[in-house]
């Protein structure tokens, strides 16, 4: 199947069996290899079984161990957009992709992938691209073998059965949010609408806190943009606290607005040159993690160095 | 219950090890053999911060401190023919490494709990990969690509399995590289399987092998660690614009206002300001556009080589990592 030559073509495998995966994606990465680029990011073992059957056909895929690339769905997003962005300007017409999330301890962690899945049709729309996901039946849930269904337009599967439909990205990350914000207990900061004076009292907190130095700027940069984002849309922040939780720093931000309404808020890379607007895509790639919570009213944004 | 033990109940539910029990403590505590220095949550999450931060100190001393718990898992693989204890030392620092890099706090679970398992997936990883019966070059791999083809083929055109000779002619290959090439896909020898010696048996192939455990494992693992500097957003500034804002808030030293930064570069309080903004603005597209900041000093050179081409290089480099 080619790739469709205006965008993304998000496809997903789910596999009974090795001989399955390798019968499968094995003719994937050959066609990509006359295509243009082509990328393999999956484990080790696949890609060893993948590179007995491609044989000399293995050493024009690029292959990248899936345990070291999808770390944070986030930057999983940014890292296949600005190749693809880069290949793109080199010359290369479309892209074909092979990916693996790898194996994750507990639902919770599968959450956030389920999400990104859904994320990726939205996030490389505009991406001609060729992007096949794999899923093996042996070692992933039943729950997230039926989010494949919902987070996939294309799925080719091994063996029959009833699964979910195809859902909007934006109903799939609203229906993976994580539980309601629970009460941290943190320091109120003086109430301000200057983002100088609030970049000045978070500082201070950073300091008190002993935040590793490397990064201080990473919360100031992405507390500065929830800030400014509260400014912009939910009629200014109410209020800010910050301090250590079990040894983690959080800043809080809380607006007066009508809250969440997009649920991919932040999550989409941005297509301006230089980025503008974008201020929570910032903030989510500055920081290890950014809560987004409705707060009836208000929006509630929680930052975790 | 209190949070830890309902934290120790859903990672026990979710797969983690039964060997974490409650003793008494407000954490789950590794018993057994698994960890001989435990340390505090609160140490922990220091640490792992800091060595998010890239502090090589801090991952210096959270790798010291787990490594007994790591080589506690790599003990069940000790019995895995082809792989060096070394190696599963090098492969259970990857990913106690990864780990720091995936933890999220908001799950609110102890870190080593979390931490072995992404552990334990570094090592099947490599033994999956490893406890093959050889490790073919890749010139044959490609001929074991040729003669898997030319067998499949010869199977739909003859309805019959091919000699050595048919294959190797199918296959336009020696007779003997393809008797190596197939040798090479025998299973490995188990380790408990008995040598026999003129029906006389010599015990087990385990027994043959030098232990190869010795506290150097430790050294060496160590010694590798990285030696990268981390990338921060600040690398995206040029010095003055790093050292007004490191000075207005106070990154390092006590902060100093827009006036006294001023007067010190022979600057109007206003221009500091929009030196400033501009400075910002330059850590905004860098946070946006850039690759992470390599936020955990991780050796390369422990996670084994990939063929590719430069784009995977690109798409690293595009990455964390």
């Amino acid at each position: 199947m080619p790739p469709d030559a205006d965008g993304l073509r998000h496809e997903a495998l789910v596999y009974d069996s090795d001989e399955q995966l390798v019968e499968r994606v094995a003719p994937f990465l050959r066609e990509g290899l006359e295509e243009g680029p082509t990328i393999a990011v999956l484990t080790r073992r696949h890609w060893s079984l993948l590179r007995e059957a491609l044989g000399g056909d293995a050493d024009g895929v690029a292959f990248t161990d899936c345990a070291d690339f999808y770390i944070r769905p986030v930057d999983a997003v940014a890292a296949y957009d600005a190749t693809m962005k880069d290949l793109l300007a080199s010359g290369a017409t479309s892209t074909r992709v092979t990916g693996e999330i790898p194996l994750q301890p507990a639902y919770e962690a599968w959450s956030e992938w389920i999400s990104y899945e859904a994320i990726l049709n939205r996030a490389l729309a505009d991406r001609p691209a060729h992007v096949l996901c794999v899923y093996g039946t042996e070692n992933v849930s039943d729950d997230v073998i039926d989010a494949v269904w919902q987070t996939h337009p294309h799925v080719e599967a091994s063996s029959a059965g009833s699964h979910p439909d195809y859902r909007d990205p934006r109903d799939v990350v609203a229906s993976q949010a994580g539980k309601p914000a629970s009460t941290l207990d943190l320091r109120t900061l003086a109430p301000t609408d200057d983002p100088l004076e609030f970049r000045e009292l978070l500082a201070a907190e950073l300091t008190a806190a002993r935040a590793p130095r490397a990064k201080v700027m990473d919360m100031l940069v992405a507390a500065s943009e929830v800030f400014e984002n509260a400014r912009l849309h939910g009629g200014g922040a109410s209020r800010v606290r910050a301090g250590l939780v079990d040894g983690w720093f959080v800043c809080e931000i809380e607006d007066r607005g009508p809250g969440l309404d997009d649920p991919l808020a932040g999550y989409l890379p941005p297509r301006s040159e230089p980025p503008r607007g974008e201020g929570l895509w910032v903030a989510r790639r500055a920081v290890r993690r950014l809560e987004l919570f409705d707060k009836a009213p208000g929006l509630l944004a929680r930052l975790w160095l | 219950m209190s949070s830890a033990e309902e934290a120790y109940e859903r990672m026990t539910a979710a797969g983690f090890s039964s060997r974490y029990r409650l003793s008494g403590a407000a954490v789950p505590v590794p018993l057994g053999d698994v960890a001989t220095r435990i340390l505090e949550p609160a140490r922990d999450r220091a640490l792992v911060l800091a060595t998010a931060a890239g502090d090589r100190a801090a991952c210096e001393e959270l790798v010291e401190a787990f490594l007994p718990a790591i080589a506690g898992v790599a003990r069940r693989y000790r019995t895995v023919f082809g792989v060096q204890r070394s190696e599963l030392l090098q492969e259970g620092v990857v990913g106690l490494l990864r780990a720091v890099r995936r933890f999220d706090p908001a799950l609110e679970t102890p870190f080593w709990p979390y931490a072995s398992w992404w552990v334990r997936q570094a090592m099947q990883d490599l033994v999956s990969e490893m406890a093959r019966p050889i490790v073919l070059s890749d010139r044959a791999h490609r001929a074991l690509a040729r003669v898997r083809e030319s067998r499949r083929a010869y199977i739909q055109e003859h309805g019959r399995e091919p000699s050595i000779a048919e294959l190797a002619d199918a296959s336009e290959l020696g007779r003997e590289q393809v008797e190596s090439i197939l040798a090479a896909e025998h299973p490995p020898r188990m380790l408990g399987e008995p040598i026999e010696v003129d029906d006389w048996t010599a015990g087990t192939l385990e027994e043959q092998i030098a232990d190869p455990v010795s506290e150097d494992d430790y050294e060496r693992v160590l010694a590798r660690l990285a030696t990268e500097q981390v990338d921060a957003l600040t690398d995206a500034l040029d010095d003055r614009e790093r050292s007004i804002l490191y000075e207005h808030y106070g990154v390092g030293g006590s902060p100093q206002t827009l006036r006294e930064i001023g007067g010190r570069l022979g600057l109007s309080a206003e221009r500091v300001r929009q030196i400033e903004e501009q400075a910002l603005d330059k850590l905004r597209v860098a946070a946006s556009s850039s690759p992470p900041p390599r936020d955990v000093p991780l050796d390369r050179s422990t996670v084994r080589p990939s063929a590719g081409t430069d784009v995977s290089s690109r798409l690293a480099e595009r990455h964390a990592s």
